[in-house]
């Protein structure tokens, strides 16, 4: 009963979308943003103040995915400061979060631009290595195609470009 | 994510520093592949920066000679590490000379005639930050004169590793190895042949003081040169030896080097039939911070050996893998004995299956009841009550191998409720394995987030298997069966599209020594 008292006693602040829509989060939650966290002691908000935080760069529908995230992973470890050599792994994703990308490209792309503007490092880290992933394993022809990605080489270029690279491929 | 009306090109949106996070993602060889698409992915995907890492080899399509020299250009100097696979000497010279901040070099062999200069002296004389450096199938590379350069032109270099035929020719440059040695933190050695043996006596004799020595990998076969060895290095905190008979005598000089030192962090022996009780108990108690610890072929413990052993296990020891042969009179009453809670990858391999009282494992549930931290698992025991326990109590599982799953059936998986995020699965002498079998498996909460799944033998799974494993294994990018005759790439290619990556299928005899690496991992696996 104990931790339900603290959960009742969670402040709750709202987040205003780009669109208008007020969302209220647990302020814990909306803290893994380093931006509305950095706002919130710049602006010297108040806890208990009713104003919504304007978010004039996210929309209603990416706004609520970003919550979604935010409230799964509440309870994670603070992220580690990451060696920069460090061997970089896109295989390891929990399933959650695969599960959580499986979204149109418009979404993963607008999440992307989301987590960056609120400077969210899992769930950029997560949405890139899902990009990554999309790469991954493809050749140049298929990715293009994956993507959209229009081709604007010259023909001798392309063939250039394909012969300089062409010793990046392993065995 | 792949539907796209035309004309869409969301990824265009990104800004220019988002695409290069995303592209600091992938391989040398996606990246390659990248810098193809178009002007603009050419420009991101060629940043230096994104080329810390190269691995390139003589063997690959694209080595043409004169590619090192425009390689060094293009790449402006960023290579930090660099994996030369039997390059020509003279590309190699030329990768080195354009590569002033290079941190960690892996040569595997030389292929050509010897250059204009010995990699090794261009390396002295124009990489001066090298940290790390290895040494794979180099015979003649290492002489007096280079190893001396060596020692001018890299005054950071700390790690050190040589294989045996690398090793080979340090038998004429024992000065200029030993002045070399005096300032490493991680010195790898592996010695075989009977002739390398005098060269490393000799040199355990030879070798001074090395004062900032923290880590030793050797192999050899002579107690008394461990013994030297151990005298001239009092920081040594991590020791894998191979070859060598680990007995009591050993385990006692090494509490003496504990107490010295302060406890070892980390032990890896591969030969223990003499160390009994005594001397594992010594070494346990002269170890307080021991973070990882290596046993196989410990014959001479026994279940006693087990009980006392598990008594003093350091609680932060993070990895434990016992494995070789039979501990005799260890009971599952021993296996329930607690383990430290903050044990992160457990390799339990005891053969005890082949003997008429073989142990089933399940005391583990409670050897493991407050391991929540464990990862990975490694057993070859198995037991239909075992498996569902496991999966319940370790929340952070993400590799679970059981090697003999004879005594596994299909009530397991209807038993298993819950299911930890598991990543890879390994079931191999899984002798009940049917489509019936699979498909179980398949409807378990296993299956949501497997990545790799290796089961064996698989000689009765049909196309049935492929479909259950698709439709219910949508992230999965490698599947192993072993002894299938029935399944084919064609069918992989049919399933394909249930699945939302590219999916590996290993068939036949890769399979086969895929199945079989783990069991021979803990004997022959190189460093």
């Amino acid at each position: 009963s104990q931790l339900s008292n603290q959960r009742a006693a969670m402040p709750n602040i709202k987040l205003q979308s780009s669109d208008n829509e007020i969302f209220e989060v647990e302020l814990e939650i909306a803290k893994q943003s380093n931006t509305i966290k950095t706002m919130l002691e710049d602006l010297s908000v108040s806890d208990d103040s009713d104003d919504p935080v304007p978010l004039p760069n996210v929309n209603a529908a990416i706004l609520k995915k970003v919550i979604a995230w935010c409230t799964h992973h509440k309870d994670d470890p603070p992220p580690v400061e990451e060696d920069e050599y460090k061997e970089r792994r896109t295989d390891d994703i929990p399933t959650w979060d695969l599960e959580f990308m499986k979204v149109d490209q418009g979404t993963l792309f607008e999440i992307i631009l989301a987590s960056n503007y609120l400077d969210i490092k899992g769930l950029l880290d997560v949405a890139c290595k899902t990009v990554a992933n999309m790469i991954k394993g493809k050749s140049p022809e298929e990715i293009r195609k994956t993507f959209n990605i229009k081709c604007d080489f010259t023909a001798e270029e392309l063939e250039q470009v394909r012969k300089e690279n062409e010793w990046c491929e392993e065995k | 994510h792949l539907q796209l009306n035309e004309g869409d090109c969301f990824i265009e949106w990104l800004p220019d520093e988002l695409l290069t996070q995303i592209l600091s993602e992938l391989d040398q060889t996606s990246l390659g592949r990248c810098a193809q698409l178009s002007r603009r992915w050419q420009r991101l995907a060629t940043q230096p920066r994104l080329w810390r890492k190269i691995r390139i080899g003589c063997r690959n399509p694209g080595m043409t000679p004169g590619l090192a020299l425009c390689l060094s250009a293009q790449l402006a100097g960023a290579v930090l590490e660099l994996h030369a696979d039997r390059l020509a000497a003279d590309e190699l010279v030329h990768l080195l000379s354009g590569s002033p901040d290079l941190q960690s070099l892996t040569i595997d062999g030389i292929s050509g005639p010897p250059g204009s200069e010995s990699p090794l002296v261009t390396l002295s004389r124009c990489c001066r930050r090298l940290r790390s450096l290895r040494l794979l199938r180099c015979g003649g590379l290492l002489s007096a004169h280079s190893l001396a350069q060596l020692g001018a032109g890299c005054p950071h270099l700390a790690h050190l590793a040589l294989d045996f035929s690398s090793c080979a020719s340090l038998g004429g440059s024992r000065e200029e190895f030993s002045t070399l040695a005096c300032g490493l933190e991680s010195l790898s050695l592996a010695f075989f042949s009977a002739h390398a043996e005098q060269t490393v006596e000799h040199l355990a004799l030879t070798i001074p003081v090395c004062k900032r020595l923290s880590r030793l990998s050797i192999g050899c076969s002579r107690e008394s040169v461990l013994l030297q060895l151990l005298l001239r290095m009092p920081r040594l905190a991590d020791l894998t030896v191979r070859e060598l008979r680990f007995t009591d005598k050993l385990a006692g000089q090494l509490v003496a080097a504990a107490e010295r030192s302060g406890g070892f962090e980390s032990l890896d022996f591969r030969s223990c039939q003499q160390l009994t009780e005594r001397g594992l108990v010594a070494l346990l108690s002269a170890c307080p911070s021991l973070r990882r610890l290596r046993l196989s072929d410990c014959r001479a413990l026994g279940g006693v050996g087990y009980r006392l052993a598990a008594a003093r296990l350091p609680p932060g020891l993070e990895q434990l893998r016992l494995t070789g042969w039979a501990w005799p009179g260890l009971v599952e009453a021993d296996l329930a004995l607690p383990l430290p809670r903050g044990l992160r990858e457990l390799e339990l391999l005891l053969n005890q299956q082949g003997s008429p009282a073989g142990l089933c494992g399940l005391g583990l549930r409670a050897g493991l009841a407050g391991c929540r931290e464990l990862t990975k698992l490694t057993l070859d025991l198995c037991h239909s009550d075992l498996l569902p326990a496991l999966l319940t109590q370790l929340p952070r599982l993400r590799c679970l191998r059981l090697t003999d799953c004879r005594r596994l059936t299909y009530q397991a998986w209807g038993l298993t409720a819950s299911s930890p995020d598991l990543h890879e699965l390994m079931l191999l002498q899984w002798s009940s394995l049917t489509d019936e079998a699979v498909a179980d498996l398949c409807a378990s909460p296993v299956a949501r987030g497997l990545r790799r799944l290796c089961l064996s033998p698989c000689l009765q799974l049909t196309r049935a298997s492929l479909a259950s494993i698709a439709s219910s294994c949508p992230w999965l990018t490698r599947l192993t069966l072993n002894g299938c005759r029935r399944i084919s790439q064609a069918d992989l290619q049919l399933a394909q599209p249930a699945f939302e990556q590219r999916v590996e299928l290993i068939i036949g005899r890769e399979a086969e020594a895929a199945a079989q690496k783990l069991q021979f991992l803990s004997d022959t696996e190189l460093d």
